[in-house]
């Protein structure tokens, strides 16, 4: 690699107030938006992410995509059981152990060579100040029928209260706005809380960019009948 | 994922795969572009599946699940292209010269403040589009195909004619600078 292009490598680099990645995809302050249309780095990362997450398979590439699909499918359900870290139980066999002792050289081995993915390409971004947490009224937990209306309590000094619902892996059914306490579901949303699925909604509280409270992650479902 | 973190150890598995078939697609599009090539795609795609599934349990629902699944996807396919050898097209690529960039100063502040200036710089000379493409093919080493796939490029010469430009604007920027007896 030339010299230059070293050099260009570096300045390239995120700066210290470039938005994480981790970012993108919720609802952003305007101190992050005015940064992403402004930033070189953080507006390349923006593109690609959009890329992955909004484009549809083109027609051209659509019989490539599907082979691809099966394919994963297919060695994926080869594959040996990759058995996540706290599923282990004590008491396995003597075999299974060595084994497991092995894999975890290996992948201590591996994550030093090969760093598991951060999702920051930044430094931490530090606009977000928290206090007291935002209690939830209703919905939670079981509930008999999809819920009309969303309520929590507030915060003294808050101005408005972003609200999120979201599917559990966290693809995005609803995103309000409001300056109440409460926020009445359209029907349109209401429809996708059928019975039996878990929906996840979260609050958070602010005063214009500033982040004052956070609800955390509340759950709810409708009881199948 | 609430359902994954709540099932009990022996459900997780089947959870997990049908969480992860959500995103087959997009994962198989996004290598499929990176790459250029279905079988590279599809190990490509193997190896994002396996670390995801991997480090699954360190997922803390902080971003959305297919965010943090980008980040894995992406993560990789620079990784893997950093280590596979430079291709024909990039090595002709490199012949054409950037500016060269004054030594850079060696404390931490003054090294900010000197990106800064240059990312300013490079703001203010390229448009939005040159300006991508050269983060990603300069500060990534994304090869320029995989750019002009995963931008959606249908001009002629897809990316490359980004980079062309920029480097042109650069360069005239710099005579500029240079004729006022500043340095880039």
């Amino acid at each position: 690699m030339s010299q230059p292009r070293d050099q260009w490598k570096r300045v390239l680099r995120p700066l210290g107030d470039c938005v994480a990645i981790e970012r993108f995809g919720e609802i952003l302050m305007s101190e992050e938006r005015a940064h992403i249309a402004s930033c070189g780095r953080c507006h390349a990362e923006m593109e690609l992410w959009k890329s992955f997450n909004d484009d549809a398979t083109t027609p051209r590439e659509a019989a490539d995509v599907r082979w691809i699909v099966d394919e994963i499918a297919h060695r994926r359900a080869g594959e040996p059981a990759v058995v996540p870290m706290s599923s282990r139980k004590s008491g396995m066999p003597r075999m299974l152990f060595a084994a497991s002792v092995i894999f975890v050289i290996l992948g201590i081995a591996y994550l030093l060579n090969n760093r598991q993915p951060t999702m920051d390409v930044s430094a931490a971004h530090d606009l977000v100040y928290r206090s007291a947490g935002i209690k939830v009224i209703a919905p939670s937990g079981d509930v008999a029928a999809a819920p009309v209306r969303l309520e929590w309590t507030g915060i003294p000094s808050a101005v408005s209260y972003d609200v999120r619902v979201v599917e559990v892996d966290r693809a995005l059914l609803w995103r309000v706005s409001t300056g109440e306490t409460r926020v009445d579901v359209p029907p349109a949303v209401r429809a996708q809380f059928v019975p039996g699925k878990t929906i996840l909604w979260e609050v958070t509280a602010r005063r214009e960019a500033t982040v004052l409270a956070e609800s955390g992650t509340q759950k709810f479902r409708v009881a199948v009948k | 994922m609430e359902t994954y973190r709540s099932a009990a150890p022996e459900a997780r598995g089947a959870l997990a795969d049908e969480l992860f078939a959500r995103y087959y697609e997009r994962v198989a599009r996004w290598c499929y572009r990176f790459t250029g090539d279905r079988e590279s795609a599809a190990d490509l795609a193997q190896d994002v599946f396996l670390k995801a599934h991997r480090h699954l349990d360190s997922f803390q629902g902080a971003s959305q699940f297919g965010t943090w699944l980008y980040s894995i996807a992406r993560n990789e396919s620079i990784n893997r292209m950093k280590s596979s050898p430079p291709r024909a097209t990039d090595d002709e690529e490199v012949l054409i010269d950037l500016p060269d960039l004054a030594p850079g100063p060696e404390d931490i502040a003054a090294y900010k403040s000197r990106s800064r200036n240059l990312h300013q710089f490079l703001s203010n000379t390229l448009d939005e589009t040159e300006r991508t493409v050269f983060t990603l093919h300069y500060g990534d080493d994304m090869p320029l195909d995989a750019i002009t796939r995963l931008l959606h490029f249908d001009n002629a010469s897809g990316a490359k004619a980004y980079i062309v430009s920029a480097k042109r604007k650069i360069a005239r920027a710099v005579q500029r600078l240079s004729a006022r007896g500043e340095r880039l």
